[in-house]
C-alpha cells in the first residue's frame, strides 16, 4: 500500500463523492459467435459425470474468448495469442469427440471454426471504442500527456512507475488481463492508431494512481471481483465500462457491511439493454483457477518417498507462473514492498502473513534456496570441496534410510546406537538442503557409524560447521543484499507487470513477483519443489 | 488555557492539521470523521458500553491514526482522572513484589519498584522504592501510582522545562495536559502495518486554533516507539505481523484499533474486553475477510452504539456500529 499524503487523500475522498459510471455497449457478430460456441460447450461439460477429459479442449477455448474479448487488439494481430490457442484447439479435436461424443465435437469443430474466421479479421471493437471514447472527450493530448510520451521508452513501457507519472495524465484503459497491458500500450503509440497518450493500467496499478479524469474499464466487470476497488473506490471522476452487448453485467454492490449507513457514492447509470439474442452472465463465463491441476502440475514428476514428502500450498505469481510454499518447517519467505520507505522495503516474513498482491523474492535459477549460493560466495574457493562432502553425507544416509520400511524404524535404530535427537522429522531435516549436520557432535559420530563414514566423521562435522558459519552469514547478508537491490535498481517493472527479475553479483538471478492467489488445497511435494518458480499451463489459470 | 481545545464538546472541530503537502486547515470532514469516531468509541467505552466500529472509507489513509489518536484524546479529557480508588488500590496490592510502577510526584514522573503493602495505625500504605529509598504512600493517593515502565529514574535535579511538542499539546489539552503528560496508559492500541503508520503519525501535525506550536500526531498517540526513554506513553502500536507482544501498562485498553482486515481477524481475539475500530481497505484483497469478521460480530450484537446516530459519514465511506454482544 502507497503512502498518501494529505492531499493526496483528500482528492481520493474528492473523487469518490463525484465519480459516476456509464457503459459502452460493443457488438462483434463474429466474437459473439465464438463465445456463445465455448458457452454451449461449458454447458455441455457440466452434464458430464467427469469433465477431466474434456478440460484439454475447453480450457484453451475459455483462454481464446477470454483474450479476444478483453484485449483491445486487432482479432489478428499475432500478440493477442489466439492464433496459437487455436492450433492446440485443433490438436486436442479428436480426444474431445472421444471423451465427450459427437455433440462435443461439433461443438469443438464450430469453436474453431470460428476463431479462425475472427483471427482473419483485422476488427478491434475494443480498441475501436477505447479511442473514439478518449478522442470525443480529449481531443488533444495535454502537454502533460506529451511529456509522457516523450518518456517513454522504445518498448512502450513507462520509464517511471505509474504511481510517479505526471499527476495531471487524464484517461487511462484499465484492462483485466495485466500481462497483456504492455502490447496494447505499444499497439495504441503505433502509427496506424497513434494515440500512446493513452495510458494502459492493471488492476493493481490502478490503486495508487493518483485521480484522473476518466477510465475505462474493459470487461466484463467479473474479472474484477476480487478487485471490486476498481469500481467501489474509484480514481477517475468517470469509469466507462465497456461491455460486450451479449453480456449482462451486474452493477457493483453498494454496501457490505449489515446494518451499515453510507457505502459507494458513485453515481451508476442505467446499464444499456440487451441487443442480442445471446445472454450471458458471470455465473456462465467466470471460471476460477483450476487450483488441483496446478498444484499436480508443480508436485508432479518425482520420486518422492512417502517419508520425504512436504506438505505445501500452491499460489500462482504474475506473470502466469506458479510455486509451492512450504506448510510446514522453515516458512519464512523474503517480502518485496515496492512502495514501502526504503528502509522497509524488504522484510523476511512468514508464508501465512502473505496475501494476494504481496510481492515475494524467489530464486530464479539455480534452485529456489538463497542462502545456498551466497554462502558459497561467502566460502569463495573452498565451496565445491564442502558441497561435496555435504552431498556425500546426506546421500549415504539416504540410502541408509531406504534400507528400512519407514522412517520411524529407522529412526528407532538409530536411538537404539544411542542417538538421542533421532526421530522421524529429524531424520527427514537431515535429509533436506539446509540441514547441515546434527546439533550434538556425539549423535553425529553414530549416524556417520551408522552410515560407514565413522572414520570421516570429525572431518566431515567440521566442514559441515564451515557451511554453517556460512550460511549464517549469507542469511544476514541476504537482506541487505535485497533491500540494496530493491532500493537501487527502478521497480516500474514491477508495478507495472508485477514481476522484474535481478541479477545476483555471483551469477544467477532473483526475481521478485506479485503473488495473484493461493490455492484452497494443501498437496504433498518432494522439499527440493518448494519456493521454485514454475510456468504453469496457461489453460488452469483463466 | 482559554483557546484549549478540550473545553469544545467536540475535539476534532476545533484541531487544524498540516503536511508537507498542506498548509494549516481545519481538519477535512474526512479526517474529522475518524477522530470522532475514535473519541466516541473511547468515551462510550469509559461509560462502559463496550462497542464495535467498523469503517470502509474510499482510501485507508489516515483514517485508522487518527482514530486512536481521537480515542488517546478522548480518554483524556473525559475520564475520570481519579479512578476507583479501592479498586485501584486492589489492583496494585496483588502486585508481585519488584513489579514495575511508575509513580507521580510533583510535576514529574519516576520509575519505581512495588514492594507491598503495609499497615500501620490502621491506615494502609503502598511500599515503593525508588532511586535507592522507600515511600510509603496511602491509599487514598494511590492514583499517582500506575503498572508499567517509563517516566525518570533519577530525582529532579533543577527546575523542570517544558518542551515545545508539551507546551503545544497544553494547547491542545488545557487542564488535562498535565496528566495526559505523567500518567502511562495504554488507553488505545493501533494494530497495522507499522512503517506505513509510522509514516503517517509522523508526517502530519495537529495545533490548537491559532496556536503556533504544532504537534506531531505521533506525540499526541503517546505510542512508546515514538517516546524517548523514560516516556510516559498513552498508547501501543502493534505490528499486524507480530506473534506475541507485551503491553508497556498492565491496563485494558479503551479502544484497539484494527487497520485492515488481517489486523482485525488476527488480533481481535487478544483485546475482547475492549472496544474496536476497525479500517477496512477497499483496495485491499483481504477485505471479505474483514468484512464477514465484522458482520459475524454484528449478527451476535447487543444493540446499536450510542454514538452511531450522531456521526456524519463522509461520502464514499461505509460505517457499521454496535454494541459487542460478546
Amino acid at each position: 500500500v502507497k503512502y498518501a499524503t494529505l492531499a493526496q487523500t483528500d482528492a481520493y475522498y474528492d473523487v469518490a463523492s463525484r465519480a459516476a459510471l456509464s457503459w459502452r455497449s460493443v457488438e462483434h457478430p463474429v466474437l459473439e459467435a465464438l463465445s456463445a460456441a465455448v458457452y454451449d460447450l461449458s454447458r455441455l461439460a457440466r452434464t458430464a459425470d467427469d469433465e477431466t477429459g474434456w478440460r484439454e479442449f475447453l480450457y484453451p477455448a475459455r483462454r481464446a474468448r477470454n483474450l479476444a474479448t478483453t484485449v483491445p487488439l486487432p482479432f489478428s494481430h499475432p500478440d493477442l495469442g489466439v492464433r496459437t490457442l487455436l492450433d492446440e484447439l485443433e490438436r486436442n479435436l479428436n480426444p474431445l469427440r472421444v471423451y465427450g461424443g459427437e455433440e462435443a465435437g461439433e461443438l469443438g469443430s464450430t469453436v474453431v471454426a470460428t476463431g479462425r474466421k475472427l483471427v482473419d479479421l483485422d476488427d478491434a471493437p475494443l480498441r475501436d471504442a477505447v479511442v473514439e471514447i478518449i478522442q470525443k472527450s480529449d481531443p488533444q493530448p495535454s502537454p502533460a500527456d506529451l511529456t509522457e510520451c516523450v518518456t517513454t521508452t522504445v518498448d512502450g513501457e513507462p520509464q517511471h512507475a505509474v504511481a510517479e507519472l505526471p499527476k495531471r495524465a487524464r484517461g487511462a484503459v484499465l484492462l483485466p488481463i495485466g500481462e497483456c497491458c504492455g502490447v496494447v500500450k505499444r499497439h495504441l503509440g503505433s502509427s496506424g492508431v497513434d494515440r500512446p497518450d493513452i495510458r494502459v493500467l492493471s488492476r493493481h496499478e490502478v490503486a495508487n494512481v493518483d485521480p484522473i479524469d476518466q477510465l475505462i474499464v474493459v470487461g466484463p466487470l467479473y474479472w474484477y471481483a476480487d478487485h471490486q476497488y476498481v469500481l467501489t473506490s474509484p480514481r477517475a471522476t468517470n469509469c466507462i465500462v465497456l461491455k460486450w452487448a451479449w453480456y449482462r453485467e451486474r452493477e457493483p454492490r453498494r454496501s457490505v457491511l449489515d446494518g451499515s449507513r453510507g457505502g459507494v457514492a458513485m453515481r451508476v447509470r442505467p446499464m444499456p439493454a440487451l441487443r442480442t439474442t445471446l445472454e450471458i452472465d458471470a455465473d456462465d463465463e467466470r471460471t476460477p483457477i483450476d487450483w488441483a491441476s496446478v498444484s499436480r502440475e508443480l508436485s508432479k514428476g518425482d520420486d518422492v518417498e512417502p517419508w520425504e514428502a512436504v506438505r505445501a500450498r500452491a499460489a500462482v505469481l504474475a506473470g502466469r507462473e506458479a510455486v509451492l510454499l512450504p506448510e510446514e518447517g522453515d516458512r519464512q519467505v523474503w517480502l518485496l514492498d515496492p512502495l514501502a520507505p526504503a528502509a522497509q522495503r524488504v522484510a523476511r516474513v512468514e508464508v501465512g502473513d502473505l496475501d494476494p498482491g504481496h510481492v515475494i523474492v524467489l530464486r530464479t535459477s539455480g534452485g529456489g534456496d538463497l542462502i545456498v549460493p551466497l554462502a558459497d560466495e561467502v566460502l569463495g574457493a573452498r565451496a565445491n570441496e564442502l558441497r561435496q562432502l555435504q552431498r556425500l553425507w546426506k546421500t549415504r544416509v539416504r540410502a541408509w534410510v531406504l534400507e528400512y520400511p519407514t522412517l520411524r524404524a529407522a529412526s528407532a535404530e538409530l536411538r537404539k546406537r544411542g542417538c538421542s535427537a533421532a526421530n522421524p522429522q529429524t531424520i527427514q531435516n537431515w535429509l533436506g538442503e539446509r540441514s547441515l549436520r546434527t546439533e550434538n557432535r556425539g549423535d553425529w559420530q553414530i549416524l556417520m557409524d551408522a552410515v560407514s563414514l565413522g572414520a570421516d566423521a570429525e572431518r566431515i562435522w567440521r566442514a559441515m560447521s564451515r557451511l554453517h558459519s556460512a550460511h549464517s552469514a549469507a542469511g544476514k547478508s541476504i537482506g541487505r543484499r535485497l533491500r540494496d537491490m530493491a532500493n537501487t535498481a527502478p521497480l516500474n517493472n514491477l508495478l507495472s507487470t508485477g514481476v522484474q527479475t535481478f541479477a545476483l553479483a555471483l551469477g544467477g538471478s532473483v526475481t521478485a513477483y506479485r503473488v495473484e492467489g493461493f490455492s484452497p488445497v494443501v498437496v504433498e511435494c518432494h522439499p527440493a519443489r518448494l519456493m521454485v518458480p514454475t510456468r504453469v499451463h496457461d489453460e488452469w489459470l483463466t | 488555557m482559554e483557546t484549549a481545545v478540550h473545553s469544545a464538546s467536540n475535539i476534532a472541530r476545533m484541531l487544524q492539521v498540516a503536511d508537507p503537502s498542506t498548509d494549516w486547515r481545519e481538519l477535512p470532514e474526512w479526517l474529522a470523521f475518524s477522530f470522532e469516531l475514535g473519541e466516541r468509541v473511547a468515551v462510550a467505552f469509559e461509560a462502559r458500553v463496550t462497542t464495535c466500529a467498523v469503517l470502509i472509507p474510499p482510501v485507508r489513509s489516515f483514517a485508522a491514526v487518527f482514530a486512536a489518536t481521537g480515542a488517546v484524546l478522548g480518554v483524556a479529557c473525559n475520564a475520570d482522572s481519579i479512578p476507583d480508588v479501592d479498586a485501584h488500590f486492589a489492583a496494585l496490592s496483588s502486585l508481585t513484589a519488584g513489579s514495575a510502577i511508575v509513580v507521580k510526584m510533583g510535576e514529574r514522573i519516576y520509575s519505581a519498584s512495588f514492594q507491598g503493602v503495609v499497615h500501620r495505625d490502621g491506615a494502609t500504605f503502598l511500599r515503593i522504592e525508588y532511586n535507592g529509598m522507600t515511600q510509603y504512600l496511602p491509599q487514598s493517593e494511590c492514583h499517582r501510582v500506575q503498572v508499567g515502565t517509563g517516566g525518570k529514574r533519577s530525582l529532579p535535579t533543577g527546575k523542570p522545562t517544558r518542551s515545545r511538542t508539551a507546551a503545544g499539546i497544553q494547547d491542545i489539552l488545557g487542564e488535562y495536559a498535565d496528566d495526559f503528560l505523567a500518567v502511562p496508559t495504554v488507553d488505545a492500541v493501533l494494530v497495522g502495518q507499522i512503517s506505513l503508520l509510522t509514516e503517517e503519525l509522523t508526517s502530519v501535525s495537529l495545533r490548537a486554533p491559532e496556536q503556533q506550536r504544532a504537534v506531531p500526531l505521533a506525540a499526541l498517540l503517546r505510542a512508546s516507539r515514538f517516546l524517548p526513554d523514560g516516556g510516559i506513553s498513552r498508547s501501543l502500536l502493534l505490528s499486524d505481523r507480530v506473534a506475541e507482544f507485551a503491553m508497556p501498562v498492565d491496563d485494558t485498553p479503551h479502544v484497539v484499533i484494527f487497520d485492515g482486515a488481517r489486523a482485525l481477524s488476527r488480533y481481535r481475539s487478544e483485546f475482547p474486553n475492549s472496544s474496536w475500530i476497525a479500517v477496512l481497505d477497499r483496495c485491499s484483497t483481504s477485505i471479505d475477510q474483514g468484512v464477514d469478521v465484522a458482520n459475524e460480530e454484528f449478527a451476535v450484537r447487543r444493540g446499536e452504539a450510542p454514538y452511531s446516530r450522531l456521526l456524519s459519514i463522509p461520502d464514499g465511506a461505509e460505517f457499521q456500529a454496535f454494541e459487542r454482544g460478546r
